[in-house]
């Protein structure tokens, strides 16, 4: 508990102006849903541009007068937001004592590197769940003139949950990489490098019919904020391959960290 | 039982190497120095000894029990101290401290106290605010609270004036005499020669060897000058001689080995003058340096 403790403290700067810029955001992203609420010219203008564009700034089928709406239009980029914090603190957190140079100091104190692992995943977690309460509680504060009903919550749940699943892939991920490279500023751009493409995959798709299939290798794509809002459910599929991501991903990191030289 | 004992240890990083075949055995009580020169493999061997790294063959065992299945066991009974100290920076002296307590499981703040009296440190400031020897002290602090049964040492002095030096060779010798090994390293051969009892000479990494440090000195090599004219190097063809250097009043050397050939080739020729000295450590050092 004691490294649980010590990487939250280390982190909670960080953690501070994440958050800031998140609620910066969402209220900005409010003031700009005040012009569009309830409004139904906004949907007949929307229906007059061509799909092709909608689609490749997937807000295709959205009802973005309103709220629900209009948080699916912007839900990819909490996906990106939230995803890149996860990436980068999945990688940082596992070679962050390589980069720091303190390997010497944690590494021949005596606990295994597998427990040290396991600490840092505990901390990372409870930092991914902290950055998701905060954009959910500044989505919903900065939303709470607009009235809201029991489909709305639902949904909101949902999305958020979705959100914090695509956060602990990205964990893994970022996690997984640091602890099979060694060099830690190689680690952090493979991870981001991982996530980028990934992202513009998903934009891909939206654009192309064709190359659909691709949604089964872009955690951006796997819950649609869209497909959240008309089936009230996540994708069973998706949510299998989450976890098959996330196990990978978290007991690749326990193997290859406890089996690789430290970079001293 | 040895403290350490290393059995054909060996570790290449990717094609280099970094020590072949290195096998140690280092007895309970014992200051084992480890001396070598800069990349010679003392770094490498040290943080195989702490499972830093994982040696490409060979094992180690330390306090009988082999580091891959007890590695975490083995190390709360061990202190280390590297030759470049790096904490946390944000955090203060006293609360890294703290914080590498809570790992070992006993209470440590009396002699955390005490070692910090000594060592004339301040435990209320930040690492990052520490000079280089400030932040040794902290890491020779650290490496000590727990009272551990082996201490590692990788190039323990530098930054340390030597005032310091002396204090905490003291502190060494002090841990020492209740029970502690001590594994020294370093290439400063004052300093194994002051403080060890044996000593391993390591080089491109392979122990070329290891001995007490008395018989080292005293048993082993001689330093001998011999001063004459028209002195012929045919002479000094004999075994064991080595570093043969003319010189314009005559001739040096080593010589390792009976002293009698050599005293039975120089009652044959004439000379002015004979010097027989003990070499000091540095220049048996810097023989098999050779």
């Amino acid at each position: 508990m004691n490294i649980v403790k010590r990487e939250l403290k280390s982190n909670l700067r960080s953690m501070i102006l994440w958050s800031v810029a998140i609620i910066l955001l969402m209220s900005i992203q409010m003031i700009k849903f005040e012009s569009f609420a309830g409004n139904s010219n906004i949907n007949e203008f929307m229906e007059s541009l061509s799909q092709g564009v909608l689609s490749a700034i997937g807000m295709s089928n959205l009802n973005i007068a309103t709220l629900e709406g209009f948080i699916s239009t912007i839900s990819p980029y909490l996906y990106l937001i939230l995803g890149i914090h996860a990436v980068l603190l999945g990688s940082s957190i596992i070679s962050k004592e390589e980069r720091d140079r303190t390997v010497e100091y944690l590494f021949t104190l005596p606990i295994s590197r597998r427990k040290v692992v396991w600490n840092k995943l505990i901390s990372a977690i409870i930092n991914l769940i902290l950055l998701n309460f905060v954009t959910l509680a500044a989505t919903l504060i900065s939303s709470i003139r607009y009235e809201k009903n029991e489909c709305f919550y639902k949904f909101i749940v949902l999305l958020f949950l979705a959100i914090f699943i695509v956060q602990l892939i990205f964990l893994s991920i970022g996690m997984l990489v640091a602890s099979i490279n060694k060099k830690y500023k190689k680690s952090g751009n493979i991870s981001v490098s991982i996530l980028m493409i990934t992202f513009v995959i998903s934009s891909l798709i939206n654009m192309v019919d064709s190359v659909d299939i691709l949604k089964y290798i872009t955690p951006f794509k796997f819950f649609d904020a869209n497909y959240i809002l008309n089936e009230g459910k996540l994708e069973l599929v998706f949510i299998v391959i989450s976890l098959l991501i996330i196990g990978f991903g978290i007991s690749g990191t326990f193997i290859f960290f406890s089996k690789r030289d430290l970079n001293v | 039982m040895g403290i350490i004992e290393t059995n054909n240890l060996t570790k290449y990083y990717g094609k280099s190497l970094g020590i072949k075949d290195l096998c140690l055995e280092v007895e309970e009580g014992e200051i084992f120095g480890f001396i070598g020169p800069n990349g010679a493999g003392k770094s490498t061997t040290i943080r195989l000894l702490l499972s830093l790294i994982y040696p490409t063959s060979g094992q180690v065992k330390l306090f009988g029990k082999d580091i891959k299945k007890y590695g975490p066991e083995v190390r709360k009974d061990i202190g280390y101290l590297p030759s470049e100290i790096f904490y946390y920076d944000k955090m203060k002296v006293i609360d890294l401290l703290k914080y590498s307590e809570s790992f070992y499981r006993k209470d440590c703040t009396k002699r955390m106290k005490e070692l910090a009296d000594i060592m004339e440190l301040d435990l209320g400031r930040r690492i990052e605010d520490l000079s280089y020897g400030n932040k040794k002290k902290v890491g020779i602090v650290q490496g000590l609270l727990h009272e551990p049964e082996l201490i590692i040492l990788d190039e323990p002095t530098g930054g340390l004036d030597p005032l310091m030096q002396q204090k905490f060779f003291n502190l060494i010798r002090e841990e020492n005499e209740k029970g502690a090994t001590i594994f020294f390293s370093s290439h400063i051969l004052g300093e194994i020669q002051a403080l060890c009892n044996r000593v391993a000479i390591i080089r491109d990494g392979s122990i070329i060897e290891t001995a007490d440090i008395k018989t080292l000195k005293e048993n082993n090599y001689k330093k001998i000058c011999i001063i004459g004219d028209n002195l012929k190097t045919e002479i000094f063809d004999i075994d064991g001689v080595t570093k043969l250097t003319k010189e314009d009043y005559g001739f040096r050397f080593f010589y390792k080995g009976d002293i009698n050939p050599i005293i039975k080739a120089i009652s044959d020729i004439k000379i002015r003058d004979i010097n027989i000295e003990e070499p000091t450590l540095e220049e048996i050092f810097m023989h098999y340096y050779e």
